[in-house]
């Protein structure tokens, strides 16, 4: 029963971009912008409010989800929440939340202690995803003091751990990369102007993690890791939930860019119907029967949708991954999701991500 | 560089295809056949590829009489000509095989909706209708380990299979080891006990079929007929002879075990397969027919949405009450 | 209650309105025909047997209802149509006993079934609508309904007797295969759906010929926007 599963095990790929240095790429001419104020002299002096304020004004924006760092720091300034640093990489392939965590430690630990310092509290750690097999570095028990917790099962891994941890009570969750930029911001001065990826696929020939300026075309950063063969398909994002670009030269790096795929298919599969196996409803980690939602919302059934509860869908894409026609099941599941949340309202509804901070 | 048609997430995909999905339930039918093929002859495999090819050739002009596309790697058609032939007799006409094959395709899965929207197992239907059409010929089977002629006499010497020996009250004279083997005349395919069991539990391990669905049939089934045994045996004879004779555990490895007609969880399927064991026992029983395992099989596959529904609903609470966690309540009393 | 208060609102009543009213009561508009075609039309001589008798009591019936229309309440005139029509029924039974002797056991309950046609009830009830009722529009309505009964029960006979005796009109001629399963109520069913999806086919394939190029793809672009793309080419 899949409710009471924890997701699907995933073969993850994340070698060799796991263990090898972080490579820079980055624009000379952004890197070194700094702050508009003058370089703080004196660490332990800072306040809360003045590392928000410098937050602010390095303009950092936090990878995981978009937002302002400064802004989420003020919102829990002095309420005495647990801060998390989100190292969760669930997804194959993708490798650019930890890699940094274990290749810039200095940087890690002293952005943790400013984001204590800012949110007024103590209670901090890193969450890293455990269910990699076949790393060449092990992922430590904790980094200059600040303790790793590991989440444990199957893809997807972060819903799993929105429910671990809310018997404590609110939570700051920030990624590990604004946390980089942080200290930066504080020690160095600068501006965020690079983000940190991951490039890898069967196309690429050194897969490895990036750090990259913003703003740079994905074809910059393609030559500069080198193709070996003609790709079919290039993925910005993690391959279960990545969107596929069209236009290398037209489409540039975001602040929440973390990995770009670039994979030759061997063989296209398709043409073929649902056969009513049942693997979707099997792997799904809310539950819920992909098979049946697609099926209603493919004949207009919408009645059943609140009935088959399709606004829990949180859009891993793990019922697409699983099923053996090649159907485009996560898809259309979460197309029936944005329909039922629109057009049908009920007690259930409501928007999941307001719940982590 | 411009990549035409860009493709939606996932962008990685589980190794299984349909092709395996598919190839699960065929490989271990060509497992019965070859024991056929030793039992009865080259006239096992004659039949074989009369009824893959009408099923097939049934599928493809349906198809395209519908307007969609031939796929041509999708085996279901291949499927059920495989088992139609398999509850016959080996001795039947090769007009009657290939008659089911295209009743089945033809009328029940395609107006239904074609590969994967099928409410009834076309195979069953099929086989049904073969039973209904002509009842005497699929009721006389040949003895087994007599290599058959492609195109028999009918006055060649036919018997009937201890299924009609029960129904009458009386009690088979094979022993065990015989009906175990499959020396004994029957269904061509469903006489094979061991190879069946053997197949049964490759299917399981392959995870194509849920345990729960076979472990719930025939433990119902075992336990009905221990609980009411027939007039002159004791249960542990009619347990044995009841699962043996007939097509009982043929339909529940391979028929009552298909995808496409079996409700989605795991508790609706075990239920299901359940209730499928109570009707085959009461059928059995009391039919007039000695092979009613397909008219049960039909009238359950009608059953199979109240199944869906009552088993989302279940599956509901438990997901509610898991994922209550997030509700509103609970986050604004920590605040 | 009162009977006075009960019989004031009877004209408004779901009872009155549903099962009464036969014209809109579907499983009544279905009922007329439907067994008939399932379970009799199996092969030409019961069709034909059952088409004479359809005509026979409907003629009777319609001209009679046409003669009491709104010269009595309405549970009058149903009894006056529903005695004139097993008379007439009788009749029929006793011709078609002396024509067809072997198929009269068949068809069994099917004859006297007829007599009580919802077709009855519903020209009894078309004779009631205000105004004068006409005799040529009732004949015209159970021309044509006489008609596409003996239609529909002809083609679904044919195909049953050929492929299920191998017979036509009661002699045997070559056939390849008897499929003595295809004489069943249930494959009656089966054939009625299959010649409805055909007059669905062949309709839409007339109809096509009528739509203008533009208007279908104009129906195409406004499709496209929809929230969920109902697209069936998987």
């Amino acid at each position: 029963m899949s409710i009471f599963s924890n997701g699907i095990v995933l073969a993850q790929h994340k070698e060799p971009a796991f263990s090898r240095p972080l490579v820079c790429f980055t624009n000379p001419q952004t890197e070194t912008l700094s702050l508009d104020r003058p370089p703080v002299r004196d660490i332990a002096g800072l306040s809360a409010d003045d590392i928000v304020e410098i937050a602010r004004a390095a303009q950092i924006v936090d990878e995981r989800d978009g937002k302002l760092l400064h802004r989420k720091l003020m919102r829990v300034k002095g309420r005495g929440v647990a801060v998390v640093v989100d190292a969760i990489d669930d997804e194959p392939y993708v490798s650019s939340k930890i890699n940094p965590l274990l290749k810039l430690r200095e940087e890690t630990a002293g952005g943790i202690g400013l984001c204590e310092k800012a949110a007024g509290t103590d209670n901090v750690f890193i969450m890293a995803y455990k269910n990699i097999g076949d790393l060449e570095t092990r992922i430590p028990g904790s980094i200059e003091g600040y303790k790793i917790s590991r989440l444990r099962g199957g893809y997807p891994a972060r819903p799993q751990s929105s429910l671990l941890n809310i018997g404590q009570g609110r939570r700051l969750t920030v990624g590990v990369g604004a946390v980089i930029h942080l200290y930066r911001a504080v020690m160095q001065n600068k501006r965020q102007s690079t983000v940190f990826i991951t490039v890898a696929g069967n196309c690429v020939a050194n897969s490895m993690n990036m750090e990259v300026s913003i703003g740079m075309t994905i074809q910059q950063i393609l030559d500069r890791c080198g193709l070996v063969d003609e790709p079919t398909r290039i993925v910005c994002g993690g391959p279960m939930t990545g969107i596929a670009i069209m236009d290398t030269d037209r489409t540039l790096v975001t602040y929440t860019t973390r990995a770009i795929l670039v994979i030759r298919d061997s063989r296209r599969e398709s043409g073929y119907n649902c056969i009513g196996c049942g693997r979707c409803a099997r792997v799904c980690p809310m539950g819920l029967s992909p098979m049946y939602i697609r099926r209603f919302a493919q004949t207009q059934y919408y009645a059943n949708l609140r009935r088959f509860d399709a606004h829990l869908c949180v859009e891993c894409g793990t019922c697409s991954y699983i099923c053996p026609s090649r159907l485009e099941v996560s898809r259309d599941v979460a197309r029936a999701k944005a329909y039922s949340l629109r057009n049908i309202v009920g007690a259930q509804a409501q928007e999941v991500d307001e719940l982590e901070d | 560089m411009r990549i035409e048609n860009p493709a939606t997430a996932p962008h990685i995909h589980y190794h299984e295809n349909t092709k395996v999905v598919m190839g699960d339930a065929i490989l271990p039918m060509a497992a019965i056949y070859a024991m056929c093929f030793y039992y009865y002859g080259p006239r096992v495999l004659l039949l074989l590829v009369t009824s893959v090819f009408s099923s097939v050739a049934a599928d493809v002009l349906c198809t395209l009489i519908s307007g969609k596309r031939v796929n041509a790697r999708d085996y279901s058609a291949i499927v059920t000509g495989m088992i139609i032939p398999l509850m016959m007799p080996a001795s039947i006409p090769f007009h009657i095989a290939a008659i089911a094959a295209v009743f089945g395709i033809t009328i029940v899965k395609h107006p239904f909706g074609g590969v994967g929207n099928n409410v009834f197992n076309p195979a069953a239907a099929g086989v049904a209708f073969a039973i209904v059409c002509f009842p005497v010929r699929m009721f006389t089977y040949p003895m087994p380990l007599e290599t058959l002629p492609v195109f028999p006499d009918e006055t060649l010497l036919q018997v009937s299979s201890p299924a009609f020996t029960l129904q009458l009250g009386g009690v088979p004279n094979y022993d065990f080891v015989d009906m175990s083997l499959g020396n004994f005349p029957g269904p061509m395919g469903a006489t094979n006990i061991l190879v069946i069991l053997a197949c049964l539990l490759y299917l399981v391990l392959r995870g194509a079929v849920r345990w729960e669905m076979p472990v719930a049939y025939l433990a119902v089934f075992a336990a009905l007929c221990w609980a009411f045994p027939r007039d002159n045996m004791n249960a542990a004879q009619n347990i044995l002879y009841d699962m043996m004779s007939g097509t009982v555990l043929f339909g529940g490895a391979f028929m009552l075990t298909d995808p496409v007609t079996t409700p989605q969880r795991a508790w609706a399927k075990a239920a299901y397969a359940a209730l499928a064991g109570a009707a085959v026992f009461l059928f059995r029983r009391y039919s007039r027919y000695e092979e009613e395992f397909v008219f049960v099989l039909l009238i359950m596959n009608a059953t199979v949405w109240g199944f869906d529904m009552v088993g989302e609903r279940i599956a509901g609470i438990f997901r509610r009450k898991k994922f209550e966690t997030l509700d509103d309540k609970k986050v604004q009393k920590k605040q | 209650m009162r009977l006075s208060t009960i019989r004031k609102y009877r004209k408004n009543s779901k009872v009155r309105q549903g099962i009464l009213s036969v014209g809109r009561n579907p499983i009544i508009l279905l009922g007329v025909s439907l067994p008939f075609v399932i379970a009799t039309a199996t092969s030409l001589r019961n069709a034909a047997a059952m088409s004479l008798e359809y005509v026979v009591i409907n003629f009777v019936t319609a001209v009679l209802s046409v003669l009491i229309a709104g010269k009595a309440p309405f549970w009058v005139r149903a009894a006056i149509n529903v005695g004139a029509a097993t008379v007439v029924m009788m009749l029929t039974r006793a011709l078609i006993t002396w024509m067809m002797p072997d198929i009269s056991n068949y068809l069994g309950t099917y004859i006297y079934l007829m007599a009580l046609n919802g077709m009855v009830l519903l020209q009894s009830e078309e004779a009631v609508r205000p105004g004068p009722v006409k005799l040529w529009p009732v004949m015209k309505g159970v021309v044509i309904n006489v008609a596409v009964f003996a239609v529909m029960m002809l083609i679904v006979s044919l195909p049953r007797e050929y492929l299920g005796n191998g017979t036509l009109w009661g002699r045997a001629i070559p056939a390849p295969v008897k499929l003595s399963g295809v004489q069943l109520p249930f494959f009656g069913f089966i054939s009625v759906g299959f010649l409805l999806a055909f007059v669905r086919f062949t309709t839409k394939k007339i109809q096509a010929f009528g739509i203008v190029d533009g208007a279908r793809k104009a129906a195409n672009e406004r499709a496209r926007y929809t929230a969920i793309h109902v697209e069936i080419d998987e």
